[in-house]
């Protein structure tokens, strides 16, 4: 008993530490990066430093839960973090932010609301998907004591606009949209995939998959490259989605066949 | 949010201590204030339950009998920390929220500019002006003085919660929603407390504590383990 106790001791400290160390170097990350708090309406980009950010009217505090995870399926680790709003009132909101890793660094890219002065449990993710064991309100509860307990997943689905688009290019002249939309063909598919799979595969790469292929379903045009996987396993192959009426690309990716 | 039906319940955790530190806390109120004893119960109803959810010691964020947030509770002398935070007495709590419900009173009577680009519309009606107040102290005064002003843009009467709750969105507000609803619960509940609270309506009327119970300078000292605001 003793001999065991002897051996996990050190184990245990070394596995505390290593957490502690963990929350510190996220903590430097993500309480130290941009935030986009906002609607359709509007966006305030919010620079946190040493886990805060103050201005008039919004208060943004890094939360120190986070879990990692692959959330756009790009093979990359992105994170999910929480932060805290508050925008003068007594109204903490909860909010779950999706981190993306562009490579280089995260980038906030896509906001969920938790609840306001929602008691947090637990944070893991399975899958490419954030799962949060939380207290929320329900009917009946005062402010401060949100009492129903809830086990929600939450899916990265693509960029949050944050309204930051809209007021972009509100007052845009000459906005044309083409009856079939952004994407109206085959070939303009390939286009976009061409310069979109190029800056993120290269260009050698791309070149061996030539000519990709394109083919359209539920208004999305799948485009592939085109390998040969006969004698070959794994065998990756470039793909990558675009919605045909906005452009919008949904998935890069050097997927496994 | 609680309903009127749970003002009962909520009257029977008014202990005649709760009620004695709710009465005081009304004489903070302006006699031209439309706030009450009853205004406060109803406050305290909505965000602890009248007690019952308090939440952590010491946090940044809201917590305690009036669910203030730290810089706001500090903003009125209290001491927030881990071992000692005075959002958890009673007394103390109670003070401080009255005493941030008649500054939002003061902010929605008159044009008061919160920021370099931000005022408030004066409202007139006292009991429109309640409206304004309660959502104020969920969603920031700011929020609601920008929503405001969409609605004089649009047209609308920005002295209406009616009208401006419309905008709460354009606004910036975290969640519009939830300010309506705790605009009608805190509205809702009021009403109850008026017709079944035994607190009494006219403490605001004594002003016992006068012009030297709200200094604004002074220090910290600590007196039986517990920390006081020395009036300097």
């Amino acid at each position: 008993m003793r001999l065991i106790l002897i051996l996990c001791v050190p184990v245990m400290v070394v596995f505390l530490c290593g957490c502690a160390s963990d929350r510190r170097q996220a903590a430097k990350i993500f309480g130290n990066m941009t935030y986009y708090v906002g609607n359709e309406h509007f966006a305030e980009p919010a620079k946190l430093v040493n886990c805060e950010y103050f201005s008039p009217f919004l208060k943004l505090y890094y939360d120190n839960k986070f879990v990692y995870g692959d959330f756009n399926h790009d093979g990359l680790k992105d994170a999910a973090v929480i932060t805290i709003e508050n925008t003068g009132g007594n109204a903490d909101w909860y909010m779950l932010n999706f981190l993306i890793n562009d490579g280089k660094q995260f980038v906030h890219r896509a906001t969920r609301e938790l609840d306001d002065r929602a008691i947090i449990n637990a944070i893991w993710q399975k899958n490419g998907k954030v799962f949060i064991d939380m207290y929320v309100h329900q009917e009946g509860d005062c402010m401060g004591g949100p009492s129903k307990r809830v086990r929600n997943v939450y899916e990265y689905t693509g960029l949050d606009s944050f309204g930051l688009g809209k007021d972009l290019w509100k007052d845009a002249p000459h906005f044309h949209k083409p009856k079939e939309g952004f994407v109206p063909d085959e070939a303009t598919a390939i286009q976009i995939a061409e310069a979109v799979l190029t800056a993120a595969y290269g260009k050698e790469r791309v070149n061996k998959e030539k000519p990709l292929e394109a083919h359209l379903g539920n208004d999305i045009w799948t485009v592939l490259g085109v390998v040969d996987c006969a004698n070959k396993h794994p065998c990756d192959q470039l793909s990558m989605g675009i919605r045909q009426d906005s452009g919008e690309i949904l998935s890069v990716s050097s997927k496994d066949q | 949010m609680p309903t009127q039906t749970s003002v009962d319940t909520w009257l029977k955790r008014e202990t005649p201590r709760v009620r004695k530190a709710l009465e005081n806390a009304s004489s903070y109120f302006d006699i031209k204030d439309p706030l009450t004893v009853n205004t406060l119960e109803a406050i305290y109803a909505q965000e602890s339950g009248f007690g019952i959810r308090l939440g952590i010691k010491g946090i940044k964020n809201a917590a305690g009998h009036f669910q203030l947030s730290k810089d706001t509770a500090e903003r009125y002398h209290l001491h927030v920390s881990g071992e000692d935070d005075q959002r958890f007495g009673i007394d103390y709590a109670s003070i401080a929220a009255a005493r941030y419900l008649h500054d939002l009173n003061r902010m929605f009577s008159k044009k008061t500019l919160l920021s370099a680009k931000i005022a408030t519309i004066p409202v007139d009606d006292d009991g429109e002006r309640r409206n304004f107040i309660f959502a104020a102290y969920n969603g920031g005064e700011g929020t609601i003085a920008k929503a405001q002003y969409f609605a004089q843009q649009a047209n609308g009467n920005p002295a209406k919660w009616d009208n401006v709750q419309a905008f709460l969105e354009k606004a910036e507000a975290d969640n519009p929603d939830q300010v309506r609803k705790y605009v009608k619960g805190v509205s809702s509940n009021e009403i109850g407390f008026v017709e079944k609270s035994p607190a009494d309506k006219t403490a605001k009327f004594t002003n016992i504590h006068g012009s030297k119970g709200r200094c604004s300078k002074g220090e910290w000292i600590v007196k039986d383990g517990l920390h006081v605001f020395i009036c300097g």
